[in-house]
């Protein structure tokens, strides 16, 4: 055909997948590495169509989501899972905004308040 | 006392603003660092052998990552083939997402500094390597172990002034 | 030629600036005039700015490509609309763009100040005069879209293909307006500061600017989270990226502004609150820009990387928002600020409402910029993405929204004792867990989001609908509409919006299949069906074109046409998504890869109600706009043109 489908790559695309849920909820919280501001879902890069691919082939063999985001992130590092693990380095990240709350609700009402 | 707080967490917002400037967040550390290459199985190109982790010596050498599609790669080549020629360290590389045909064709145009080279065509090797930027070089040492890894073009600066000193560095641990 | 006279107005608007800023410190002691000097050049500085962009705009219609900015974002070939909208496509126009607008706000507030104290209104404008100076500055040194090349090329570079869409052409100016927008509650702000006052009919009298700045940043994110939606191929609305954080931030911030200046007009409270988030409003605007265009974060907005503009930017945020934060710590304790309340009051509540929208501006902060700092200090790169923000934003909304359908009506003059409030408000509440019940049950998942979006939709709703229908019945007419009609339909939009998202973010489909001509696959109710691929060539680009035939119920229903297109100049193919919209669902199909002979990898979705999302957030924009105007009689400001 035209040259816009040679552009395109022409891999084995892989089988229909069963836990399409699970599928579609691991491949958006998966940073594309080549199209780094994408997750895997929505980029076109190949890595991303290859890690699509890896993530079906292990979907498909039973293996979990924890599994499949360790996998990942023992070769790509922490830096391709958008969900920020609970490491000590991290703990402020998640920890910072409810202090921020008690903090700013305690300076903003303490002094106006009348009872 | 709020006030002074205030002001040093202005300034210190403002200095880490400056600082993230010169970085490039692009790059990524590679976790691989101070672990074993991965298992594979795969064809060597040019050859009817299929290699796996054994294939590689037991010595210092560097294993880049290349394919006849990559641009930046034919940039990178003239440093491969100065390495070659240096002989200070081994060079084998992995030839990843291509053809045969064209990989060989390019080798032929630009020169071949390699030992040798595996074929991964599906990438899978890479992904186990953690691969996302190709050209991509890592520094295995006789163990086997990945000591380091480079993510772009290698050039002369790259070669001389951070292999090299590393490699001396890995030679002392022994 | 036309690039020359571009480039020189801009150089006048720069010195009329800078003779703005001099008037009241300097030139006031050598003339009385300085008055009308600063009241003209405020003006003139719009006309100027306006002649200069026109100039670009020419330049790229008559592919001037001896023109660094114009090579590199045109093309002969490029259509000419989108030539007109390639002028702001790049950093140097959208940087013009911004000056413009922020002429264009000057221009309108030095007009709109007739009835300001004169000396408060000369700061004001000076200060004003100040921001203009500091990016028209910026725009001459280091990005000048006038700026020529060394060589002149055959033909340009081409827009990027991403950018060839009509969302570029509406985007980026309604987020500007809203934006720049904050560059006057800011400097009005500042002049509070300086005077050291800050009296109730100035909240008055700031309301409608900070209003109309809202509703642009509202109707500019929107635009761009549609644009995404069918422009990107992958059906995603939102995505946390850092640089719509950074449009986000301010419209919270902004939101937070626009309900503490009704305690600020109506109790005489909280004037030092509501002048920190003016000045928070804008200096975020100030971070956005400085965020996107310095290359310190990964983003699918950035702009041409330059760290040397990203300093500069900095320096000027760091100049503007320090002098302004070390003002009012300094200040701000004279402002005669006498805030006091009981908890069980307005005021109360409004400040929650207020420590949750900041809070949230907090938590978006840290989330964008953590990763910076880990890697700053050399610790391990982390990413903060959606399942970090969905933890952590959205407990945060749920009061917020819970109390945007409460408060309207809990002060209002009708019920005044406390245990009819009660008793309304534990039936109320029984009631529409019962409807939210009732109405869960017509969707095939039973899911706690789910639940917590149809309850906080109805919360809103039948509250504000009964307590609009009450007022009626009880005072005879509808003044009770018309009075309120913008904080009615603003809220009314949150709750649509809320719907929206909840549904399709927990209930949509997707499907990413391997599909062969002629077959079929099932989705729901409807059902799908691959008829061919043809190829065609737009202006600049080949395309191959998928056909589907959609059946609902076994009925024929529409065609769609997902696309595959090929820009000649650039080598990523894009996708144009078939899309086919509709009030309960959006359908989405795009073509993935060929496969084999006639086999394709195709994704299809069913989005629903997703549309909602786009409606509330006009609702909004409305809400916002209807504020202003029907507030016009109570304000007696004068506007006078």
């Amino acid at each position: 055909m035209s040259s816009l489908l040679a552009l395109l790559p022409s891999n084995t695309y892989g089988d229909n997948i069963n836990n399409e849920k699970l599928y579609n909820k691991v491949i958006t919280e998966l940073r594309c590495m080549v199209c780094q501001n994408q997750n895997i879902a929505e980029s076109e890069a190949p890595l991303a169509v290859d890690l699509r691919k890896k993530v079906k082939k292990m979907i498909n063999n039973g293996k979990d989501e924890e599994y499949i985001k360790k996998y990942m992130s023992d070769r790509y590092s922490d830096f391709i899972l958008y969900d920020p693990p609970f490491r000590s380095q991290n703990i402020f990240l998640w920890i910072g905004p409810f202090i921020f709350l008690l903090i700013l609700t305690f300076i903003l009402f303490r002094k106006n308040i009348i009872k | 006392m709020t006030k002074k707080v205030s002001i040093i967490i202005f300034i210190i917002f403002i200095s880490m603003l400056y600082v993230g400037l010169s970085h490039n967040s692009r790059l990524v550390q590679s976790p691989l660092i101070d672990k074993k290459l991965p298992e594979f199985s795969l064809p060597v190109l040019q050859s009817d052998i299929s290699a796996d982790i054994s294939v590689f010596p037991d010595d210092i050498f560097l294993l880049n990552i290349w394919a006849s599609w990559c641009v930046e790669c034919i940039r990178e080549h003239r440093v491969l083939n100065l390495i070659k020629e240096e002989r200070k360290i081994r060079l084998i590389g992995i030839n990843y997402k291509d053809s045969k045909i064209d990989a060989v064709g390019w080798l032929k145009i630009y020169g071949n500094p390699y030992e040798y080279n595996i074929f991964d065509k599906d990438g899978q090797l890479g992904i186990d390597l953690g691969v996302y930027g190709v050209p991509e070089t890592f520094l295995v040492d006789k163990n086997k172990v990945i000591r380091a890894k480079y993510i772009g073009v290698i050039n002369e600066d790259i070669y001389y002034n951070e292999i090299l000193p590393t490699i001396d560095k890995i030679k002392d641990d022994y | 030629m036309i690039a020359y006279i571009g480039s020189f107005l801009i150089l006048l608007a720069f010195l009329n600036a800078l003779l703005l800023i001099t008037s009241k410190p300097i030139l006031s002691k050598i003339t009385a005039d300085y008055e009308s000097i600063i009241l003209s050049s405020s003006k003139l500085l719009f006309p100027l700015t306006l002649f200069s962009f026109i100039c670009l705009i020419f330049s790229f219609l008559l592919d001037d490509f001896s023109l660094r900015y114009v090579s590199s974002n045109s093309n002969s070939l490029l259509p000419d609309h989108y030539k007109i909208s390639a002028t702001w496509a790049g950093h140097e126009g959208s940087m013009l763009l911004w000056c413009l607008v922020l002429s264009f706000w000057t221009f309108l507030a030095s007009i709109y100040s007739r009835n300001l104290e004169l000396d408060f209104r000369l700061n004001f404008l000076t200060i004003m005069g100040l921001l203009n100076l500091g990016f028209l500055a910026f725009l001459i040194f280091t990005s000048n879209p006038f700026e020529k090349n060394i060589s002149i090329p055959v033909d340009g570079k081409d827009l990027n293909p991403l950018l060839q869409d009509f969302g570029l052409i509406v985007h980026p100016p309604m987020l500007y307006m809203g934006y720049v927008g904050l560059s006057v509650v800011f400097s009005f702000a500042v002049t509070c500061l300086l005077q050291k006052d800050f009296k109730p009919e100035w909240a008055k009298w700031i309301r409608p600017w900070a209003l109309i700045s809202w509703s642009f940043l509202t109707l500019g994110i929107a635009l761009g989270s549609w644009w995404a939606y069918y422009e990107l191929g992958w059906g995603g609305w939102w995505f946390w990226d850092p640089v719509e954080n950074a449009s986000f931030m301010p419209w919270l911030i902004t939101t937070a502004l626009i309900h503490s200046l009704i305690t600020c007009e109506q109790k005489s409270m909280f004037k030092n609150w509501t002048i920190l988030l003016s000045i928070i409003a804008f200096s975020l605007s100030l971070l956005g820009t400085f965020l996107v265009r310095s290359g310190i974060l990964t983003s699918v907005h950035s702009f041409a990387n330059d760290p040397a503009r990203g300093a500069f930017i900095l320096l000027f945020l760091a100049i503007i928002t320090g002098a302004a934060l070390i003002l009012y710590l300094r200040n701000s304790s004279q402002m005669n600020d006498k805030t006091s309340f009981t908890f069980f009051s307005k005021e109360s509540f409004f400040l929650i409402n207020n420590i949750l929208l900041v809070t949230a501006t907090f938590t978006i902060l840290l989330g964008t910029m953590y990763p910076l700092v880990l890697d700053i200090f050399g610790l391990e790169k982390i990413s903060v993405g959606v399942p970090y923000y969905n933890a952590v934003f959205l407990p945060l909304m749920i009061p917020l929204v819970f109390l945007a359908g409460y408060i309207p009506i809990l002060f209002s003059s009708s019920n005044r004792n406390l245990k009819s409030q009660a008793k309304y408000f534990f039936i109320s509440f029984l009631i529409i867990i019962i409807i939210s019940f009732f109405s869960i049950s017509l969707f095939d998942e039973y899911n706690l989001s789910i639940f917590i979006g149809l309850f906080l939709f109805f919360w809103i709703l039948l509250n504000l609908v009964y307590e609009l229908i009450k007022k009626i019945i009880l005072t005879g007419n509808i003044k009770a509409i018309t009075q309120n009609i913008g904080m009615f339909m603003a809220h009314l939009g949150l709750a649509i919006f809320i719907l929206g998202a909840t549904m399709v973010e927990n209930s949509k489909t997707e499907k990413e299949i391997v599909v062969a001509v002629n077959e079929k696959l099932d989705i729901k109710n409807y059902t799908f069906q691959f008829m061919n691929i043809t190829e065609s060539e737009g202006p600049n680009y080949t395309a191959v074109i998928g056909h589907f035939k959609v059946y609902n119920n076994g009925e024929f229903l529409t065609d769609m046409y997902p696309e595959k297109r090929l820009y000649n100049s650039s080598e990523m193919p894009m996708t144009e998504a078939g899309i086919d919209p509709g009030f309960t669902r959006d359908l989405y199909i795009t073509m993935g890869t060929l496969i084999d002979q006639d086999k394709w990898s195709v994704r299809i979705y069913h989005k629903p109600l997703i549309r909602l999302i786009w409606i509330g957030a006009l609702m909004m924009v409305f809400g916002g706009i209807f504020s202003v105007l029907s507030k016009r009689k109570n304000i007696n400001i004068g506007y006078s043109s």
